[in-house]
């Protein structure tokens, strides 16, 4: 029944969906900020939950998964259907390790702000030179 | 009077119904859409992009439902007039300080759309409400007027 109806929404459903794969960007879109101490990252992820969103950080890369729901039972019929639905998945690889226990994610207003400080461990060490003074010239 | 409005109305939305015509085809499925700009002047120069909106019927009106990342209820506007719907959602721009942007995919603006509603609709009873970037909004239809019959009176 709901697939009949989806039909006679969108009797070209079989060319939007090559379009769709034509013409595919990764959804979510991300934006990514970077300092020597880590990485943001930011999404727009408009009618995602915070429990329909999951986030894994593995190493040096994030994943981002989760669903869009746009179903509806009172919708007798569409004038338009543009919002994306479905469950997505986006990885992103970051340009250092992360640590996973400092990672916070805060999602507001379909916007999710995701901050990934580097690892201790990986950050660059700087090495004190001592002079010798044996070695000196003098 | 009420002729002389509504043909000023259809003089004056000419330019804004090839604006609409233009979003009546259906835009791609992913990115954003940037809005056509019409010749309004803007105070804040910032992109300004068109919603994604699913719209369908129900037993009792419309619901409209519009992605609208990043707009909070104090930066929504919507307002519907003499049938034209508009929805204005203003977007805080967010970038982190302290961090230099290293990859950019989406650029972040205002949005902006406006539909024109066919059939009445009650004005009052219109529901909004904004959760997790998305708006929705119910329009229902006005209770049928009762028609009026206007009695003529021949002067003769």
């Amino acid at each position: 029944m709901v697939a009949r109806m989806q039909y006679r929404v969108y009797p070209f459903r079989n060319i939007r969906r090559l379009q769709d794969e034509v013409s595919r960007v990764e959804f979510p879109a991300v934006n990514v900020f970077v300092n020597q101490d880590g990485v943001i990252i930011t999404a727009e992820l408009p009618g995602v939950r915070s429990e329909d969103l999951d986030i894994l950080t593995h190493r040096d890369s994030v994943t981002l998964s989760g669903e869009r729901h746009t179903e509806t039972e009172e919708a007798q019929g569409y004038h338009r259907r543009e919002r994306g639905r479905g469950r997505f998945v986006r990885t992103v690889s970051l340009p250092f390790v992360v640590d996973p226990n400092k990672v916070a994610a805060d999602l507001v207003n379909g916007v999710l702000t995701l901050d990934l400080p580097r690892a201790e461990e990986d950050k660059p060490k700087r090495i004190n030179v001592k002079a010798s003074k044996e070695a000196g010239h003098g | 009077m009420a002729k002389r409005e509504t043909t000023k109305a259809g003089t004056k939305g000419e330019s804004r119904q090839q604006s609409q015509a233009a979003l009546t085809s259906q835009p791609e499925l992913e990115g954003k859409l940037s809005a056509e700009q019409d010749a309004g002047e803007r105070t804040h120069e910032r992109p300004v992009f068109v919603p994604r909106v699913d719209i369908y019927e129900t037993e009792t009106g419309l619901v409209v439902v519009a992605d609208l990342p990043g707009v909070s209820s104090a930066g929504l506007e919507v307002t519907l007039e003499k049938r034209v719907l508009l929805i204005y959602g203003r977007v805080e721009e967010n970038a982190p300080e302290g961090y230099s942007q290293a990859y950019r995919e989406y650029a972040v603006g205002d949005f902006e759309r406006q539909f024109t509603l066919s059939g009445d609709f009650d004005i009052n009873g219109i529901e909004a409400n904004l959760r997790h970037g998305v708006l929705h909004l119910a329009i229902p239809r006005a209770p049928e007027a009762a028609a009026k019959r206007i009695k003529v009176t021949s002067g003769s």
